[in-house]
């Protein structure tokens, strides 16, 4: 009995230095990680919509039915209200659209003006076969996103004008649909101007 | 001189990969590019220095029958603190290792280290072993991702090697899951025929 | 140095056949020539050309290997590397570059034979895995460059790369959209009706369907008047050949029987829309089916030797085959079918060894 307890007190130091040792440097890092995690979303949401004006102010929409930092559950999303700065114009949204792709959760940061027009898209993050599915962070493909709208935003092979990456379909099917399924919702919460439809 | 030894024998004698087949998983699963190579090979030996330091300090004081749950708390915690860091200060490297920092808690090659090793010398012969085998594994891990990143992408550490032409159109296979084994194949059936030919004359 | 003396050892029965490696693997490439000949007429002398470089290809790498592993040089010329060249050839798509053939002979020949022991040692057919290597490493090359037959010697010849006549196809509308693929590229996309219909029109699935299983469409797929890989079209000549080597003993029917008549049972079941309503005979006739199933599923090393292991082989094989083209990634499953198999093998001949004659049953 005696001896069963020494082991256990022995095991429960070891297992105490160490906590406190992880919780001390949690302590440190967790908020440099959280900012930096917040400015690259930051960086993302500039980048994608850029074109709509040099001084922007993003405000987090709360929307019922929208506002939702988890994004997508539930099929709300979290969406960002774009406007100028200086007038306060509302210029257009932009929002987080997570699709399931062949090895990972990608997700695209996607920039839309106020018509529901997309403005930019960037991948934030993937985990898909390198040289095929991974190439949907390129330019050259993420890129087609601009001035498509909604009904255009799924591949070609599903009657979209996505062209799909050669032999990585499901990555391309992942991030469309999910741009769209995004678009899709905020329409029907009659965020678009002009009553965009399909 | 002894530590020289010590440290020694895990770069070619004692490989952790190649000799002892130990931490197959990153060293198949993380080698795509050689930067990830030298990533995870860093976060390993630091994980394995450590851990083999205190495993030997605390070789007197750890009872023999829970030896292996102690060792495995020290180990954990490093790789914790590994992965923090890493997250904190190297976002970009601690995305594309991915899952596979928090497995380096599983990686045998540590596990084995303080199990064989380190729990019956002394601290600075423990701390050279740590060090030579993590350099031996780095060094594996440098091996095989050169092979995969130049054949899969036409690369070496980011650097286009091959040719514009060969970028545009690798041998993809190289980087996926089956090219892993069938370059690990090649490189083992090597080592064995430099010993052989060591050994027979 | 003396010579190191090798002794023979073999398990019982201790009976010689007549047949050497070298006999069975020229009565194949015997076999392989129809089909081969109607290669050349249909996608052109690139065809013959892709083969002659995957078969030069495979005999320099197996020199190549044997040289390396100083293994007896004679070897080369037992005619296993022919084998391989060729059928790695007939896998390909006719519009490949002159290099994937050369790629994809010496990784069969080096990787999946030399590497594991050389000929009888190896676990998976080599050609296969040849395939399967240029597949993961070269997707977008071996996914498209299918040749519409004839296209080669003049346009309009009226055939297109999926096998439905070309007055027939006139007839669907926006039709055009599936006129350069293969007939199982076609046959994926139908299995997704919302899909095509909403693109081509309403109704344009069953229409697609039904043309695809017409007589007409039929004789294209029995001739190899389609789009696919340069030996696997003509089902016809493959068969003539195949029965070139029933007749010398080569061939051992129950594993290709097993298999196809797998691939019909199942394409009848689960092959068309629904559930018991597809069409057996275009699922035999499309794809690689024939030739996997009359020259690769009976690849004497790497299946079973026992009679009932190689029925449940090729039912194994078929069954993978057929789940693979209704709902997995490929439109076509037959390689990756029969290398699951092969990998199967040694545990199949294993728990069907018959017994020796007067050992007691054990009971269980």
């Amino acid at each position: 009995m005696g001896e069963i307890l020494r082991l256990g007190l022995i095991l429960m130091l070891v297992a105490l230095v160490a906590a406190v040792a992880l919780g001390f440097v949690n302590s440190k890092t967790a908020p440099i990680i959280e900012e930096q995690e917040r400015m690259r979303r930051q960086e993302a949401m500039r980048t994608v919509t850029s074109s709509l004006g040099d001084s922007l102010q993003f405000d987090s929409l709360a929307v019922e039915g929208l506002a939702n930092p988890y994004a997508m559950v539930d099929r709300r999303l979290a969406v960002v209200a774009v406007s100028d700065a200086v007038s306060g114009d509302r210029l257009g949204y932009t929002f987080v659209a997570y699709g399931k792709g062949y090895s990972s959760t990608v997700q695209t940061m996607v920039g839309v003006d106020s018509s529901g027009r997309i403005v930019g898209c960037s991948i934030l993050y993937q985990q898909e076969t390198p040289g095929l599915g991974a190439n949907a962070e390129n330019q050259p493909w993420i890129g087609q996103f601009e001035g498509k709208r909604i009904s255009q935003c799924s591949v070609r092979k599903d009657g979209g004008e996505i062209d799909s990456i050669t032999g990585a379909t499901i990555t391309s099917r992942a991030v469309s649909d999910s741009v769209r399924e995004g678009l899709e919702a905020m329409r029907e919460q009659d965020l678009f101007e002009g009553g965009e439809r399909a | 001189m002894r530590l020289w030894g010590e440290f020694a024998k895990g770069i070619y004698k004692e490989n952790p990969v190649f000799k002892q087949a130990l931490g197959m998983c990153p060293f198949l699963a993380v080698t795509t590019s050689v930067e990830n190579a030298l990533g995870m090979g860093a976060a390993s030996t630091f994980v394995v220095v450590c851990s083999n330091f205190l495993v030997s300090v605390l070789r007197k004081l750890i009872p023999r029958k829970v030896r292996i749950p102690c060792y495995i708390v020290i180990i954990a915690t490093f790789v914790t603190l590994v992965d923090m860091v890493m997250n904190a200060y190297a976002p970009q490297l601690h995305r594309s290792l991915g899952i596979f920092i928090p497995l380096i808690v599983v990686n045998c090659m540590i596990l084995g280290r303080a199990e064989g090793f380190a729990n019956k010398n002394t601290v600075i012969k423990s701390l050279a072993d740590g060090f030579g085998m993590g350099v031996g594994f780095t060094l594996a891990m440098i091996l095989i991702a050169s092979f995969r990143e130049i054949l899969g992408n036409g690369t070496w550490l980011a650097v286009n090697v091959l040719g514009e032409r060969f970028h545009n159109q690798p041998v993809l296979i190289a980087i996926l899951a089956p090219g892993a084994f069938i370059i690990m194949g090649f490189i083992l059936g090597t080592f064995n025929i430099l010993e052989r030919r060591k050994a027979g004359r | 140095m003396a010579e190191p003396r090798y002794f023979e050892l073999a398990v019982s029965p201790h009976v010689e056949g007549h047949q050497t490696t070298r006999k069975v693997m020229f009565d194949v490439v015997i076999a392989l020539l129809p089909a081969l000949a109607a290669a050349v007429w249909f996608f052109g002398p690139r065809a013959l050309l892709l083969v002659v470089l995957s078969v030069g290809a495979a005999l320099v790498a197996e020199y190549a290997s044997l040289r390396f592993m100083k293994r007896p040089i004679s070897f080369v010329l037992d005619g296993s590397a022919i084998v391989t060249g060729i059928l790695l050839a007939f896998n390909l798509p006719p519009a490949v570059p002159w290099w994937i053939p050369v790629a994809g002979s010496a990784f069969a020949i080096v990787v999946a034979k030399q590497a594991f022991g050389g000929l009888g040692h190896n676990i998976m057919n080599p050609a296969l895995l040849g395939r399967a290597f240029l597949v993961a490493s070269f997707p977008v090359l071996m996914t498209a460059g299918w040749i519409a037959p004839g296209r080669w010697q003049q346009e309009g010849t009226g055939l297109t790369t999926s096998g439905i006549p070309q007055e027939q196809l006139a007839e669907i509308e926006g039709a055009d959209a599936i006129t350069g693929a293969t007939p199982l590229n076609i046959m994926k996309q139908t299995y997704d009706r919302e899909t095509m219909d909403s693109r081509m029109g309403e109704g344009a699935t069953e229409q697609v369907r039904e043309s695809l299983s017409s007589g007409g469409t039929y004789l294209n797929l029995f001739l190899g008047k389609i789009g696919g890989c340069i030996g696997e079209t003509s089902g016809l000549l493959l068969l003539l050949g195949a029965l070139y080597l029933v007749a010398r003993g080569v061939l051992e029917v129950r594993l290709p029987l097993s298999y196809l008549g797998t691939v019909a049972l199942l394409g009848w079941v689960f092959g068309g829309s629904g559930w018991f309503n597809g069409d057996p005979l275009f699922h035999v006739l499309a794809g690689g089916v024939i030739l996997g199933g009359l020259f690769m599923v009976s690849d004497m090393v790497t299946t079973p030797v026992t009679p009932k292991g190689r029925v449940i082989f090729g039912v194994g094989a078929g069954l993978i085959t057929m789940i693979v083209r209704r709902w997995g990634g490929y439109p076509e499953g037959c390689s990756y079918s029969i290398l699951l198999m092969n990998l199967a093998t040694p545990l199949i001949d294993r728990y069907t060894r018959p017994r020796i004659l007067g050992e007691v049953k054990k009971s269980g």
